[in-house]
């Protein structure tokens, strides 16, 4: 019984898990967050990408005449949060840095 | 109805289960390096969930829709008008920064991997901690 506690514990956190997912909006739709949660329900796809206006519809829309870039999510990263793209090398470097002093060392 | 309302989420139920599973190896698992791969199958369950809910259906890929080749100015202005339907580009950009992450993360408890199996000479957090010294 013990063995088999974990197994049960989290087969029940999977059930509501899966029962909070379930009141999501559907895959695909574009009444996502982030997207256009704010418009109306009834609304369609081809209405939506017409007149809502979001941050991600933002960049889809003027990311060619703002950037120049045509790949849209090369835009995001590079031009609209290029200083996020730029801090990341120190993550990077950061974990060098830990790696390097934990086992890069020669023991003596 | 209800065969309708899971088959249309099933990839957040899919990231759900996958969450479930790295959860246990990290929590369940007494090896130090099944630890390290079921928080790695954690971090994939985060991503999938993003993209998931990044998708539009029958949009076009923000990385796609113009073509590398054959883009012409007439198209680049249709869609910045708003007549194409573009899948949601900003998760796809956090996800590259998550993706950084889990890479230093992964690093750093490998080579503390590597150092703790060269002290004590198992991986077994259960000897571990029987250990002293």
């Amino acid at each position: 019984m013990k063995k088999f506690m974990p197994a049960i514990l989290f087969t029940i956190f999977a059930f509501s898990m899966i029962i909070v997912v379930l009141r999501f909006a559907p895959i695909g739709d574009p009444h996502m967050p982030g997207y256009a949660d704010f418009v109306p329900s009834e609304m369609s796809k081809k209405e939506v990408v017409e007149h809502a206006d979001s941050i991600a519809l933002h960049y889809n829309r003027h990311s060619p005449g703002d950037t120049g870039a045509l790949d849209i999510i090369t835009a995001t990263i590079f031009d609209y949060r290029a200083y996020d793209t730029l801090i990341e090398t120190v993550v990077l470097f950061t974990a060098l840095i830990g790696v390097l002093s934990i086992i890069g060392t020669k023991e003596t | 109805m209800w065969i309708k309302m899971i088959l249309s989420r099933i990839d957040y139920i899919v990231t759900v289960i996958l969450f479930c599973i790295g959860l246990y190896a990290l929590i369940v698992k007494p090896n130090l390096i099944k630890k390290i791969i079921g928080m790695n199958i954690l971090e994939t369950s985060v991503y999938l969930f993003f993209i998931a809910a990044a998708d539009v259906r029958l949009g076009v890929a923000s990385h796609l829709w113009a073509g590398p080749s054959e883009v012409t100015a007439e198209e680049v202005a249709h869609a910045a008008a708003g007549h194409v339907a573009l899948v949601n580009p900003i998760p796809s950009a956090l996800i590259l920064t998550a993706i950084v992450v889990s890479v230093s993360v992964t690093a750093i408890s490998l080579s503390l991997a590597i150092k703790i199996y060269e002290t004590y000479g198992t991986l077994d957090t259960r000897k571990i901690m029987t250990l002293k010294g």
